[in-house]
């Protein structure tokens, strides 16, 4: 354990005297001071304080990345090329002691700057939230969707019956028999429709959130949600009227102006609604006869206070080092398997597929699913799916992306994050380390030659 | 291929190296074969002597202490290295190793790189700092302790080297090329360093081109040509020439040299070869006589 300190410290020390670094350090922590002063945003105070989370520590956060690819990757593989490692491998050291060092070393720089830019972002956000004291509204909006973050819940399902599946199944397979794209199987695309709240004109469906948790009292629960309209073509603007019992009161009713199909919209229900973790709202269509209302369950969401700002922020931290650490750990085997600049290359090119893995994987799964039957359609469908299995296969860095989270006034669920850094941090991070030792310990370290 | 099966199993105790059948074969991308470094070597140290490793560039001295220290995996044969295989990780705690190269960080002070290295051995702080500030001083880098590595010059780095080679008191050291780029003063300090070194019973493999330094110091010697074991013996035996004698007295008169020779001729005949000359000091031994006479007349 000594020894692994020893290079830890040695690595932090090392780079922390680097001329480069200094540099990169002043760089970073003047432009986390001053950016979000040039941050205006939309004008109002949310919007302002949103975009100093956004791109006071989106942006820096990024270049953090990009320095613990280059430090990563240079860590064995410069110090093989220099022959530094010479010194440390005839030392009574294992390998796995020298990756894990210089791991700790990385990982406790990028605590240090992400601590100092989170912390220059904080006090900004400090500050920015007594400067606007006495602004009501403003504050007010910022208060309810900034500083308290709240967490998603999503309205549950409508359960279908097998009978009512079994009658749309035979109708898909009858009308669209020939148009099928065969993308998603009949009787999913049949469970997915029946899910949604079909509401005809007059009456009312029963919209239940499950899990809510723990809401304070006095708290406000905004509702988010879309609706879309049967015909389509006849919608307009859609009208709706939610309802809940209070309990020893009279019942809540909120008529929220009609929208067109599935444009978004909010409502605010007071937190006391909530009975046994469960939230139970009813939906009613005062529509003209003829147009039917759909509420996808997917497209509702109930957002309860969860937690505070600072703690978010904290979890938000945590989150953000969970990756950098899988990063540093894929460096470090990179830099175990090449030279310097294939190295790098190799980590960074894992880290913008990973950090960009939701748009391919929307991009690689329409292509996959295409129709076309020329050769260039069937070679985009072979490469989608190659595409799918390597994304599969990379650690996803955008999981949880916690600034956006932050800057949205989204929560962070504790038990969200532990999943996400054991399986997405923890265990990656463990499997990269131990390949490196592998490949270290098999190899010449004087002339990279291999057993 | 290289065997990794406890290789020490067997080897008496006294033995701290030994080698059999040594091969080193250096492939290139393809794994065609292109240079063969060390082929067969057979060779045996013992515990607390001084032993050099001779021979021209490309002989295979340095492949020679890379396979010993594990820097670099055997084609074939095997070693053993304190008993152990020089992969071992737990019989390093008794290695001494200076490489052939210094490349310590830049940025950390000789102070700082010492330390580092004894937290590597897992030396307790307080032994560390008594270690380091007595090694500084044996080294003459007591004053540079605070400076940066990467602001010394190449002698001072070798003498850090050499310290951080002597950090964990090693039973065995293993020094490649120790006196190059050391001025001849830090050589004569390095010979000395030696001597103190086999007083206190360590062992010592060094590797060296410099002939006359290995002479003065090793006990005992191998000499590699194009790798392979071209001699090996004690020094004393290996220079010892059996064919001839030489005789050194006090400055004579031409007269006696005629006389000596008239008398040489007549009682081993008119053909024996005489060679009389005037010895010359060595240059090692002139240079320091006078930066010592230097020095004192800048004192004085």
């Amino acid at each position: 354990m000594r020894a692994v300190l020893a290079i830890a410290w040695n690595l932090l020390v090392e780079t922390a005297r680097k001329r480069s670094a200094l540099v990169f350090i002043l760089l970073l922590s003047g432009f986390a001071i001053a950016l979000p002063f040039a941050l205006e945003g939309e004008g109002t105070l949310r919007s302002r304080l949103q975009a100093t989370v956004t791109y006071g520590a989106g942006l820096p956060v990024f270049a953090i990345s990009l320095a613990t690819v280059f430090l990563s990757s240079g860590a064995i593989s410069l110090d093989l090329q220099r022959r530094r490692l010479h010194g440390i491998a005839t030392k009574p050291v294992t390998r796995l002691s020298i990756l894990a060092g210089k791991l700790l070393g990385i990982v406790a720089l990028d605590a240090v700057l992400l601590g100092a830019i989170f912390a220059a972002v904080g006090a900004h956000v400090a500050l920015g939230g007594a400067r606007a004291r006495g602004e009501g509204d403003e504050l007010r909006e910022a208060e309810d969707r900034f500083f308290q973050p709240r967490r998603a819940v999503h309205a549950a399902p409508r359960t279908p019956t097998d009978e009512e599946v079994r009658r749309l199944v035979e109708s898909l397979a009858a009308v669209d028999a020939h148009d099928h794209r065969g993308a998603i199987p009949i009787e999913t695309a049949a469970r997915r429709s029946l899910s949604m709240h079909r509401i005809e004109p007059g009456s009312t469906a029963e919209i239940r959130f499950e899990g809510m948790g723990p809401c304070p009292p006095g708290s406000l629960i905004f509702v988010r949600y879309a609706l879309f309209a049967s015909p389509p073509a006849e919608a307009g603007r859609i009208p709706c009227e939610w309802t809940a019992a209070v309990r020893g009161g009279e019942a809540l009713r909120i008529a929220p102006p009609a929208e067109p199909p599935g444009i978004p919209r909010e409502i605010a229900v007071p937190a006391e609604l909530v009975e046994g973790g469960v939230l139970r709202l009813s939906l009613e269509s005062p529509a003209r006869s003829g147009l039917t209302i759909f509420a996808d369950p997917e497209r509702i969401e109930a957002l309860p206070v969860e937690g505070g700002f600072w703690r978010n922020g904290g979890v938000g931290f945590a989150a953000v080092l969970g990756r950098l650490v899988l990063l540093a750990a894929l460096g470090l085997l990179a830099g175990s398997l090449f030279g310097f600049p294939t190295a790098c290359l190799f980590t960074g090119f894992i880290y913008c597929v990973g950090a960009g893995s939701s748009f391919l994987g929307e991009v690689f799964t329409e292509y996959s699913s295409g129709v076309g039957s020329t050769l260039p359609d069937a070679l985009g469908r072979v490469l989608s799916s190659v595409g799918l299995v390597v994304l599969d296969a990379l650690p996803n860095f955008a999981g949880i992306d916690p600034i956006e989270k932050i800057s949205d006034g989204r929560a962070i669920p504790l038990a969200e994050l532990v999943q996400a850094l054991a399986w997405t941090a923890c265990l990656p991070t463990a499997l990269a380390i131990g390949a490196a030792a592998l490949v270290l310990g098999r190899r010449e370290l004087e002339r990279g030659g291999w057993e | 291929m290289e065997s990794l099966a406890a290789p020490g199993v067997g080897v008496p105790e006294d033995l701290l190296v030994r080698t059999r059948g040594l091969t080193k074969v250096f492939r290139d991308f393809w794994g065609r074969a292109r240079v063969r470094a060390l082929d067969g070597l057979d060779l045996e140290i013992e515990r607390g002597e001084v032993f050099g490793l001779l021979g021209p560039n490309g002989s295979g001295k340095s492949t020679t202490i890379k396979l010993l220290v594990g820097l670099l995996h055997a084609t074939s044969g095997e070693a053993s290295v304190l008993g152990a295989h020089p992969r071992d990780v737990a019989s390093k705690a008794r290695l001494g190793f200076l490489p052939e190269e210094s490349p310590f960080h830049p940025h950390l002070t000789a102070d700082e790189t010492l330390r580092f290295h004894a937290s590597l051995f897992s030396i307790p702080g307080r032994v560390a700092r008594q270690r380091t500030d007595a090694l500084l001083a044996r080294m003459g880098l007591a004053r540079d302790r605070k400076r940066r590595v990467g602001e010394f010059s190449k002698g001072m780095l070798r003498r850090l080297g050499m310290a951080l080679a002597l950090i964990n008191e090693p039973e065995l050291i293993i020094l490649d090329e120790p006196t190059s780029g050391l001025d001849p003063l830090g050589t004569r300090d390095f010979k000395d360093l030696l001597s103190e070194l086999r007083k206190e019973g360590r062992t010592v493999l060094l590797s060296s081109h410099l002939l006359g330094d290995a002479e003065e110091v090793c006990d005992r010697v191998a000499v590699l040509d194009r790798g392979r074991l071209a001699a090996v013996g004690r020094v004393s035996t290996l220079l010892e020439d059996d064919g001839r004698t030489q005789i050194v007295t006090e400055k004579l008169d031409p007269a006696t040299i005629e006389a000596l020779i008239a008398f040489l001729r007549e009682r081993k005949g008119p053909g024996i070869r005489v060679e009389v000359g005037t010895p010359s000091a060595r240059l090692e031994a002139f240079f320091l006589r006078t930066v010592a006479r230097a020095t004192d007349g800048a004192a004085s």
